[in-house]
């Protein structure tokens, strides 16, 4: 035991292991692959790498999801978790039924030759596997894709759930891979519209990572806690009448130019393994 | 080169491989907060401690390479996040560390998790010249993500200690015993 204790204390008090030549050649070479990555040079490997190792991150982000799924299960009663379960599937279904009705009910008055536009059937998707959650602060902003640019994704198409809410948007892409963020991030924002008689317009934004805050609303528009929030339309490459959430809260002051409305965005992170980015 | 050379890299790769899908895979989609815990960080310090200072660069060469890779920052930043925090830390053992105690690996996480954060933000603002990203400002979130990535490296270091004392007698020569003062 003596003798390795002795072998320790060198091993630390002598100066051998930290060889600056060696420090130097390191930072030298990591210097020589940023170059060359800025250069475009290594992209081709990186395209490779990303091809070839994006199945094992989905495997892991599952991995990851499935014991996420079960602490959130455990964490509620379980009937009651149950029922809320149904419920909300329940929910969402009719939600998007109601959502659907309103806005061919909207188009048919307005645009007949549209009618047609919002059945689900006809909106070009394309699958996409969820491979990691990327947080900041603890909440999560935004969650990254298989899909990439060689898939004809680009910044700002939308990205919606299987149960067809809308969960994020595309903002960066890389020829494998994209980055979306989520609903519930700073960093997304989409034109909306409350599904009411006058369809109000206003401007959806994240807030925190953990809600969505609907901003620009006009003063005299009448407003209320469960409206449902669709996207407007008046965005690029993002349809009208996507579910973005429904409204939980306003707040209306006389001294603002505009009133704010607090939405539940409809994001359940356990199903968000799967989603669909709608292309134009 | 000598078949166990060869032997040698490829279980490297496999390891820096299997670092990588864990923390940007698993780690990323679990709840409380979990995935602040740096579980690449942590290992690369073992490694420093338990190997030398080419094997911990050339696992922070590989975790920063692939994570760059397959993230959205600005590429570079984990590259050189990595290689500045084994190069502090390596400092840190040869000249202040006598031993690898307990307190010593925790000294050493608390150090490495303060020094990787650091270079993770000098390291974004250095690189939105070329490649204009969103940074997060020094806010409440951040302090509180940074505050529970400590309590996770610091919790996991500990864990990964006694897990290791059952393995190896690397950590376990601190103090000459009574015993063997005698002799």
């Amino acid at each position: 035991m003596g003798s390795c204790s002795g072998g320790t204390s060198n091993y630390f008090l002598d100066m051998k292991n930290f060889s600056l030549r060696n420090i130097s050649l390191f930072f030298a070479g990591i210097t020589a692959i940023i170059f060359l990555h800025y250069l475009r040079v290594l992209s081709p490997a990186e395209s490779l790498a990303q091809r070839a190792l994006n199945p094992f991150f989905s495997v892991f982000y599952s991995a990851g999801g499935k014991l996420r799924a079960i602490y959130d299960r455990q964490a509620a009663e379980r009937d009651l978790l149950a029922e809320n379960s149904d419920l909300k599937k329940q929910l969402a279904e009719q939600t998007i039924e109601i959502a659907k009705f309103k806005t061919i009910e909207d188009e048919n008055k307005l645009l007949r030759e549209q009618l047609n536009f919002f059945k689900a059937g006809e909106r070009k998707y394309l699958m996409v596997n969820v491979s990691s959650l990327v947080s900041a602060g603890g909440a999560n902003q935004s969650f990254v894709v298989d899909r990439g640019s060689a898939d004809g994704l680009f910044a700002g198409l939308p990205v919606v759930a299987g149960n067809g809410m809308v969960v994020g948007k595309i903002v960066e892409t890389k020829e494998h891979l994209s980055e979306a963020c989520l609903i519930s991030s700073s960093r997304c924002q989409f034109a909306a519209a409350i599904a009411n008689q006058n369809r109000t317009i206003g401007l959806a934004k994240g807030d925190l990572g953990l809600t969505v805050k609907m901003d620009f609303i006009p003063q005299t528009e009448e407003i209320k806690a469960g409206d449902l929030v669709v996207t407007s339309g008046l965005e690029k490459n993002v349809p009208r009448g996507l579910v973005l959430g429904k409204v939980t809260a306003v707040n209306r002051s006389n001294k603002e130019l505009w009133q704010t409305a607090v939405l539940e965005p409809f994001i359940d992170l356990n199903d968000l393994i799967f989603a669909a980015v709608l292309v134009p | 080169m000598e078949k166990n050379n060869y032997k040698k890299i490829i279980f490297n790769l496999l390891a820096i491989m299997f670092l990588v899908f864990c923390q940007v895979g698993f780690l990323s989609a679990l709840p409380l907060g979990l995935s602040d815990l740096n579980l690449a960080l942590v290992s690369i310090i073992f490694i420093l401690a338990m190997t030398d200072q080419k094997n911990a660069l050339s696992f922070s060469l590989g975790v920063g390479l692939l994570m760059d890779i397959f993230s959205f920052q600005p590429f570079g930043v984990h590259l050189l996040s990595f290689a500045a925090t084994v190069t502090v830390l390596q400092l840190l053992l040869s000249r202040y560390f006598t031993n690898r105690s307990f307190y010593t690996f925790l000294a050493l996480a608390f150090s490495a998790t303060v020094v990787y954060q650091a270079a993770i933000m000098a390291s974004q603002r250095f690189f939105s010249f070329v490649s204009p990203v969103e940074i997060a400002g020094l806010d409440r979130q951040l302090l509180a993500g940074f505050g529970r990535a400590l309590v996770f490296n610091l919790l996991f270091s500990a864990v990964l200690f006694y897990a290791l004392n059952f393995f190896t007698n690397r950590f376990k020569t601190v103090f000459l015993s009574k015993s063997h003062a005698g002799t």
